[in-house]
């Protein structure tokens, strides 16, 4: 594409449709030049080199993180477009509500994911409601959004915007009684007929689109899908109930064969009153759906075993694994006695395992007892698991004294 | 409603008629959704309805 194609700046004052006026050059996405969206085009024309290169760029920069493909979906979605005729048209987010709103839920859903995938999938703090902070912030988004849109040919007033929010929160909280209920009935087992509702307002929009679109419809039918779909392909279930649960087991006797199941919440397992002897070897059974398990064990114990999240973390001893699809198997094979042997599954939570004699793992619960410590304690809990995973047995206490460790090696008491 | 066809109803519905179909099959035990192909699964419904809703909004 010439220059002559490339359209000028234009006063922000002036209609978008003007024909430009000679001057600056502008960034436009090209109208001719155009595989996508114009925006390589648009790039080359403005600084003078072939497209072909803003191209290859954008390409090889989605194997690098992606920052090509969101600057390029920026770009497509904020820079106008040449028209036909020589006139500049409107951006794409100046000329569509939905395009503008559907950016700003992207963009703080893209922002929420940093914090619910940094090891806390209880962001915004536990429960049900860990995602309804998001939701009403999105909801005021939203809201924002469509009035700034809205408000160009009207006038802006404290009862419009409080009007507005107050619907978009309204409508936040009716589509989170939906999800929750989707994702509820998946985990219960009746996610059947939670697939079926989708089916049926899939049939009833694909009728309705024939007779001028029903899409109002599209979001709370997303609300259903959304949950029911992670539910589902995390094997979440919620048998074993709901709540908050502590079992302090007084023999190894006291275990059930079973082990401990719990459908949604918290469950603390501690098992550092039992009768730990040399050559102590606990099996021990652990289901959660949702929610976090924390088993204690003294610091002279052993834990290894099968420790599965299907979304979430996984941490044993200060050591954590975090993520989708996490199977941890720590310290495989290792024969080491006391020992628990632990098989624990979570399908959406955190799995703790605590090696600490002193660690009251009800503190703290709504951020889990890890959440305060600093590295200073998990590197002790580090030592000490290796320690007590350690082959060999531990030399008798004398012989530490008489420098065959120094004290910071040691783990502290024993259970 | 509007008048006419629309491309985002009758794109939204086949979308959601596919994804209800294999949530469907899921549940019933029939196939196993992974967490990586139910991610793309959403994305790709949820891109494909706001992509179709930005090329052809008529709000304004």
């Amino acid at each position: 594409m010439s220059d002559q194609e490339t359209t000028d700046q234009m006063p922000e004052e002036e209609p978008p449709t003007e024909p430009q006026p000679p001057g600056r050059k502008r960034l436009l996405r090209s109208r001719s030049d155009r595989m996508l969206g114009g925006v390589a085009g648009g790039l080359g024309n403005y600084f003078g080199v072939d497209s072909l290169i803003f191209r290859i760029g954008f390409g090889v920069s989605v194997f690098f993180g992606g920052l090509g493909a969101v600057a390029y979906l920026a770009l497509l979605l904020f820079v106008p477009s040449e028209e036909d005729d020589g006139t500049v048209g409107e951006a794409p987010i100046q000329r569509s509500r939905t395009l503008a709103i559907a950016a700003a839920v992207g963009v703080f859903i893209f922002l929420a994911s940093w914090g619910i995938f940094d090891g806390d999938p209880f962001w915004f703090d536990g429960g049900p409601w860990f995602f309804g902070g998001p939701l009403f912030l999105i909801a005021i988004v939203a809201a924002l959004f469509y009035l700034l849109r809205r408000d160009r040919d009207q006038a802006t007033t404290p009862g419009r915007i409080i009007t507005t929010i107050a619907i978009a929160i309204g409508a936040a909280i009716g589509l989170s009684v939906l999800a929750i209920a989707a994702a509820w009935a998946g985990a219960t087992g009746s996610g059947e007929a939670i697939a079926g509702v989708i089916i049926a307002i899939g049939v009833l929009l694909v009728i309705a689109a024939f007779r001028g679109g029903l899409r109002w419809l599209i979001v709370p039918a997303l609300a259903l899908a959304v949950p029911l779909s992670a539910v589902a392909a995390a094997d979440v279930s919620f048998d074993g109930g709901v709540g908050e649960r502590t079992h302090e087991p007084a023999s190894i006797a006291a275990i059930p064969e079973d082990g401990y199941e719990l459908g949604v919440g918290r469950q603390a397992i501690d098992l550092r009153e039992l009768d730990w002897e040399d050559d102590t070897v606990v099996e021990l059974r652990a289901d959660l759906g949702v929610g976090q398990t924390v088993v204690a064990v003294p610091e002279s114990v052993c834990v290894t075993g099968d420790l599965d999240a299907g979304a979430g973390a996984v941490e044993v001893g200060g050591d954590e694994e975090g993520g989708f699809d996490v199977d941890s198997q720590p310290l495989a094979g290792t024969t080491a006695t006391p020992r628990l042997e632990l098989d624990a599954d979570v399908d959406l939570g955190h799995i703790l395992v605590v090696n600490d004699d002193e660690l009251d793992i009800d503190d703290d619960r709504d951020h889990g007892p890890f959440r305060d410590r600093d590295d200073g304690d998990r590197d002790q809990m580090r030592e000490a698991m290796a320690l007590a995973c350690a082959d060999e047995p531990e030399p008798p206490a004398s012989e530490r004294e008489q420098g065959t460790g120094s004290p910071q090696d040691r783990p502290k008491g024993n259970g | 409603m509007r008048q006419g066809l629309d491309v985002v109803s009758l794109g939204a519905g086949l979308g959601l008629i596919a994804v209800g179909g294999l949530l469907l099959l899921d549940q019933a035990g029939s196939l196993e959704l992974t967490i990586g192909l139910a991610g793309a699964l959403m994305a790709g419904l949820i891109g494909m309805i706001l992509l179709l809703s930005g090329l052809n909004d008529d709000e304004r």
